[in-house]
Order: structure tokens, then C-alpha cells, then sequence
């Protein structure tokens, strides 16, 4: 029996939580990130069962800066408050996790998603409102022109990576890697943005691949989508190869195949859960943190069925 | 259809509806639980190792959000009164071309 239950539960990034205490506590615009922020939150809590953040476990450990992202939250009298209400709870530990796993017969650890988590220590956030809209910028070129680095796989060929020694095995045969470079080339990205994108790539890898596993829902602060939505082109093309081999075998899973399509998605009406909570907060943004708690009361019954339809 | 019914039943108590966006995540599993078991079962007979299930997840709808940017009608009304220091409009804008450029390779 695992130590888990995962059903209708949810995973959210620290970033969510850091642009929200930005805005309600430090004073920074409220921006459309912002607001994908906030809108995620109040759907996470009112939906879900369980809603858990900081999967690396830094927000107990003082001995982080108090302007880093773990600080920040740790220090944010909203993010207690939502702490304390059981709101949003911190992830469990690696133990009962990976006791998770074995358990439910998965081939996958929590050393695995850290190993992923780690390739960078760049956050997915922005470190100025100023900066906000230049992130946004660049992924939208990146998003319409090169979606092809926005998945989980090396940027860089071995030979011009940093820390890489030079061997004479001869020429070496271009691979991935030479091409995925010259696309980056082509944006005019020197090599130390390609290995930023490509450490936020396997970060975002990380929270899907501990989402897919421990079978949370994973909602990604909006400036995570673009990697989240490559590493689910990515894990699904490699599923999808390998069923496709099975497929005479496995009729039995086509119905489930024509729910949302190969790697596709589709959209399910719900109710318009963040005009709900402004209405409800009467023009003053003092009243989000107690509104927010009092939603899922409100709308419990919405999270029953929910609960129920998961579970069948 | 039960499913259907109950959540049309609910909207149709709200004001407007809004959105979440789904999405199929195919899944390769070593040895399926007992609920992936019935589903596996043919897969086992036949001496498979592996089993691919697949599993709906659910997104927070990022271009329902941003898809009039500043936020429109009801929710830019009372977004503004809740929040009076706000991003430029070229923030805002950004931030809707991002939302339609990564909606529309969804394929939706």
C-alpha cells in the first residue's frame, strides 16, 4: 500500500507563489504573469484535493538568501497563512516518495527528478517588472520560430560545452545537437543562452516527469509553459513510438487514445473561478489571502466529483 | 455523460464560463497498479514488460487569461480595482502574443 494518495492533487512551481507575494507584498506591478499566477492558484485550490509546492524542499532551510525565491516565500506572511490553512502544502519527503514509487511499480526516483531539477540553477522568474515583458519577447520568438529548443534534449555539441575537454578522436560526426546549435545560431543566441534554455528545458522535464510519475496534476507558472509544453511533445512522442508497436495488441486503450488525441489538448469548461474571488474581495486585495480559503468551501462540491471521477 | 451533465448543471449557476485546458500525457509503466491492471491484462498474457496508459491532466487556461489582455469586461473591471499599479500595455500586450502564439501550436 503506498504511503500516498495522490488523486486530485496538484503540483505547482515556486515561481507561481513568488509572483504573487511580488504584487500583494513587495509592491511590484501586477503583470499578465501575475495574473496567470493568481488565476492558477485560486483554480489549483478550489479544484484539487491538495494543492503541493517547493518539490526541492528549500523552504524550511534558513540558510538560503532572504531575496532568493525559497526566502521570499519563506518570509511572505500570505505564503505562511496558506501554509498553516493547508491551502498548499510542502511536498513530502524524498523517503515517502520514493517509497511512492516503489510501490505503485515505477521505474523513476526522487534522486532522478533532482538530477533533472539541478541541470541549471535558473529560475523560470524575472528579477524586475522591467524584465518581465524582454522574457515574454524572447519566448514568443521562441515559441514561433524554434519550438525545437524549448524540449529536453543538449543544445550544445560536447565539444564546445563549458568544462569539456578537447580529445583527438578525430572528426566527429554531427549530431542533434549541431543542428539544434545552428537554429539557436539563427536567432542569434551565443551558447550561454542555449544552456540556459536548456537547463529550464529538463527543469521543466523534472516537475512532468515527478507529475506523470507520482500522478499529481502539474499546473507550470506561465513562463515554464513553453518548456512544459515541449517536454510534454517530448515524453508523449516516445510513448506514443512505442505503442504504436503494441498497438494490434492493445484495442482495448484506443478509447482512450480518441479522448484528446496523440499528444493534442482540448479544453473542458469550469467555472470562472478568479472573477468569483474578485468579486468576492470587494476592491480590496487585502481580502485575496481569506477569500482564497473560503473558495473550496464554497465550491466543494465541484471538488468531490472531481475527486470521484478520478478515482473511477 | 454523468460527468457532462453535472458540470452543465453547475455553469449554467455562473455568470460566464470559463475554461481549463486538458491534455493527454501517454505514460510507460513497468507493472500497472491494480487499477491499470484490467487494462494490462491482455498486454500480460501475452508476456509484455511494459504497459503504455494514458492519463487527462489538467492545466490552468493561460489563454483564457490572457486572451484580451488588459484583462476584459468583469474581470478587467474588478482586476484593475484590486490591483491600481499595473504592468505598461506593452507588457500586457506581450504577454496575449505569447498566449496566442503558444495556443495555436497546441493543436487544438
Amino acid at each position: 500500500m503506498s504511503p500516498c494518495n495522490f488523486t486530485n492533487q496538484a503540483l505547482i512551481q515556486d515561481e507561481t507563489l513568488f509572483a504573487i507575494c511580488l504584487v500583494l507584498e513587495h509592491g511590484w506591478p501586477a503583470g499578465p504573469t501575475f495574473l496567470h499566477a493568481l488565476n492558477t492558484l485560486i483554480e489549483t485550490v478550489v479544484i484539487h484535493d491538495a494543492v503541493y509546492f517547493d518539490p526541492l524542499h528549500q523552504f524550511r532551510r534558513g540558510n538560503l538568501s532572504p531575496n532568493s525565491i525559497p526566502g521570499i516565500l519563506r518570509n511572505s506572511d500570505f505564503v505562511n497563512l496558506l501554509v498553516q490553512e493547508e491551502a498548499i502544502r510542502e511536498f513530502p519527503m524524498e523517503t515517502v516518495v520514493d517509497t511512492h514509487f516503489v510501490t505503485d511499480g515505477r521505474d523513476y526516483t526522487y534522486g532522478r527528478f533532482l538530477a533533472d531539477a539541478a541541470w541549471s540553477t535558473d529560475s523560470f522568474a524575472y528579477s524586475s517588472p522591467e524584465e518581465e515583458a524582454s522574457r515574454l519577447e524572447i519566448y514568443l520568438e521562441l515559441v514561433s520560430r524554434a519550438p525545437r529548443l524549448l524540449q529536453p534534449e543538449r543544445l550544445l555539441p560536447p565539444s564546445i560545452r563549458p568544462g569539456s575537454e578537447q580529445v583527438e578522436s578525430g572528426l566527429m560526426v554531427g549530431g542533434r545537437e549541431i543542428l539544434l546549435m545552428m537554429l539557436g545560431r539563427s536567432l542569434s543566441l551565443s551558447n550561454d543562452d542555449l544552456l540556459t534554455i536548456e537547463g529550464m528545458n529538463f527543469r521543466a522535464k523534472a516537475f512532468l516527469d515527478l507529475a506523470r510519475n507520482t500522478g499529481l496534476h502539474l499546473h507550470p507558472f506561465y513562463l515554464a509553459l513553453p518548456h512544459q509544453i515541449g517536454a510534454i511533445h517530448q515524453n508523449n512522442s516516445k510513448a506514443l513510438e512505442l505503442f504504436h508497436k503494441l498497438q494490434d495488441k492493445l484495442n482495448s486503450m484506443q478509447d482512450q487514445e480518441e479522448g484528446v488525441g496523440e499528444s493534442g489538448f482540448g479544453r473542458v469548461p469550469i467555472p470562472p473561478l478568479p472573477e468569483v474571488m474578485f468579486v468576492r474581495c470587494n476592491e480590496s486585495n487585502d481580502a485575496i489571502p481569506l477569500v482564497l480559503l473560503d473558495l473550496p468551501n464554497v465550491h466543494r462540491g465541484l471538488r468531490s466529483y472531481l475527486m470521484n471521477y478520478e478515482q473511477c | 455523460m454523468e460527468f457532462d451533465s453535472a458540470l452543465k448543471q453547475l455553469l449554467e449557476k455562473e455568470t460566464r464560463q470559463s475554461t481549463r485546458v486538458i491534455y493527454m500525457l501517454w505514460d510507460i509503466l513497468k507493472e500497472p497498479t491494480k487499477i491499470l491492471q484490467a487494462l494490462g491484462d491482455k498486454v500480460t498474457k501475452r508476456g509484455r514488460e511494459r504497459y503504455i496508459v494514458g492519463r487527462v491532466k489538467g492545466l490552468h487556461d493561460f489563454w483564457d487569461d490572457l486572451s484580451n489582455s488588459p484583462p476584459s469586461n468583469i474581470m478587467r473591471t474588478q482586476f484593475n480595482r484590486l490591483f491600481p499599479k499595473r504592468s505598461e500595455d506593452k507588457t500586457w500586450e506581450s504577454g496575449r502574443k505569447l498566449a496566442e502564439a503558444v495556443n495555436a501550436g497546441l493543436s487544438l
